[in-house]
């Protein structure tokens, strides 16, 4: 749930001496002061270094997310502030020790190119809320850069060569060791062990719920019902959606917010980008998806019956769980009064879309099948 | 009671009025994405004052219907007459919010045990279970019309 648009960095600028302040100038002027005193306190601003332009960026659901500078001489460093929002007043309730944990590790291990990660404050006690401190990368996403240009002007062989730096950006997780990761997390013991899990997992959100909620059901069964050939687990990071993947200018990709990252089955971040697709205006790797296909199976080892689009119509829908489940979690809390922050019950809007998108989606599957068994 | 307007023009009055006065004079973004995200609740609101109560009973009446002729024909597994049987004794006590409320729960729970049964194999439970939850998801989909993910960077100029 990453922000990095340029155009949407909402530049909160500290007004003039004497003009009223906004909110906004006092959240800008409180985060400048917390963050002076945590760089300082860790002997980051040597040398008359001084924090500078923090802004926080809006255009995600899940953290606070802050950009600033550290300037010292003629030399800027630039960072991102990844911050717990306020209790109950988020979708998605993940742990920033865990995130800290597998970005240090990946960072270890080197396979992946991921934003440096610099600092942690674990309980929030000197920046508010427990937060991490990252390198910012040098990049865009892919729905900047397909805003770049108009329909009628888009090079479409950059946006496939785009696809396949993408696949192969998703293949290269399938080649991290899971021993590299940290030891806290969860290794399932075999691949049906997994998804019998996410499935127990699909009905246990539907249970957890202030009613039924047949859709769920249906879908739990569905899904035990058509798994896909086995492959083996690995690493999966678990919000591959446009927003975090920036692309530099040499088309290099790096990944970031792995704040959702696990071990399981790799096809589930392609098949979370495809349902992402669905609903922004850069479907590239829809619009190559056999190209995307073959290039994972060739980084991968996959097979053809293991790794194909039917096959990832399944994991457009499997690896809804993640996300879903934490939004469920959040609209029951506001059901039971626990919170009333907007962007929570704001889901209420949402679900009808991704109910909808849970169904078409499984319409074309069961479709191929059927025409698979008329053949 | 004075039935007009309607809760429906109220609702969707105050959020026009918010549309056209209050959002454009917003200059904290955080505070603007959070008012289109009440603006879109209010529309949603307004959909379903309009029809809520009558697609629960209309819906109710659909899977009723449905599951009680799987049920005749043999096609309703076990978990899922019982939960049938509780529909059938259901009435609202009136049309109440809560009362209809608590036969559509009954409903949803009796379409949710035919939905786990209907990967077993046949193929017309499952078509019906499918067709019921298109009527549903339907629905649902009328009380948003078409969805855009506010606040979200992919959605924004």
């Amino acid at each position: 749930m990453t922000e990095t648009l340029e155009h949407l960095e909402q530049l909160e600028q500290v007004g003039p001496e004497g003009a009223e302040a906004t909110e906004g100038d006092r959240a800008v002027r409180d985060m400048t002061g917390r963050l002076t005193g945590f760089l300082a306190a860790r002997d980051a601003l040597g040398g008359g270094a001084q924090v500078r332009g923090v802004r926080r960026l809006i255009g995600g659901y899940s953290r606070e997310m802050w950009y600033f500078d550290v300037m010292r001489a003629d030399v800027t460093e630039s960072f991102v502030l990844r911050m717990d929002p306020p209790e109950l007043t988020t979708m998605l309730v993940t742990d920033r020790l865990q995130e800290w944990a597998f970005l240090t590790a990946l960072q270890a291990e080197g396979t992946i190119r991921i934003p440096g990660p610099r600092w942690i404050d674990e309980r929030g006690a000197e920046l508010g809320r427990p937060a991490i401190i990252m390198d910012r990368v040098p990049g865009r996403n892919s729905l900047e850069l397909w805003r770049d240009v108009s329909d009628e002007d888009r090079d479409l062989s950059l946006w496939e060569d785009r696809a396949v730096g993408l696949a192969k950006l998703l293949g290269s997780y399938t080649r991290v060791p899971l021993e590299s990761l940290p030891a806290s997390v969860s290794r399932p013991a075999s691949w049906s062990e997994y998804m019998a899990n996410c499935e127990a997992r699909w009905r246990a959100v539907e249970s957890a719920y202030a009613e039924p909620v047949p859709l769920l059901r249906y879908i739990a069964g569905w899904l035990e019902a058509n798994r896909p050939e086995p492959v083996p687990l690995s690493l999966v990071h678990g919000d591959m959606q446009p927003n975090n993947v920036l692309i530099d200018t040499e088309e290099n990709f790096h990944a970031v917010d792995w704040e959702m990252t696990h071990v399981g089955d790799p096809r589930e971040d392609l098949g979370w980008w495809l349902f992402t697709e669905l609903s922004n205006p850069a479907p590239f790797v829809s619009l190559f998806l056999d190209r995307v296909c073959e290039t994972y199976r060739a980084e991968t080892g996959l097979t053809e019956s293991q790794l194909n689009p039917d096959v990832l119509k399944y994991f457009t829908v499997a690896a809804s769980l993640g996300c879903f489940e934490d939004i469920m979690e959040q609209l029951t809390a506001f059901t039971d009064g626990r919170t009333q922050a907007t962007n929570v019950g704001y889901v209420a809007v949402a679900l009808p879309f991704m109910h909808s998108t849970w169904m078409r989606t499984i319409a074309g599957f069961m479709s191929a099948i059927d025409q698979e068994a008329a053949r | 009671m004075i039935t007009t307007p309607s809760t429906s023009q109220l609702v969707r009055a105050v959020s026009s009025e918010l549309r056209a006065k209050v959002l454009p004079v917003l200059t904290d973004p955080a505070l603007n994405v959070e008012l289109e995200m009440m603006l879109s609740m209010l529309d949603m609101a307004a959909v379903r004052a309009d029809h809520e109560t009558a697609w629960m009973l209309q819906e109710a009446d659909d899977i009723e219907a449905a599951l009680s002729d799987a049920a005749a024909a043999g096609s309703l597994p076990e978990p899922g007459l019982d939960a049938l049987r509780a529909l059938q004794r259901s009435q609202p006590a009136d049309l109440t919010y809560p009362a209809v409320q608590r036969h559509y729960a009954l409903a949803s729970e009796a379409l949710a045990r035919a939905a786990e049964g209907a990967h077993g194999g046949d193929d017309r439970l499952r078509s019906l279970v499918w067709s019921l939850l298109e009527g549903r998801v339907g629905h649902e989909l009328a009380t948003i019309g078409a969805y855009v993910a506010v606040g979200r960077s992919e959605n924004q100029a």
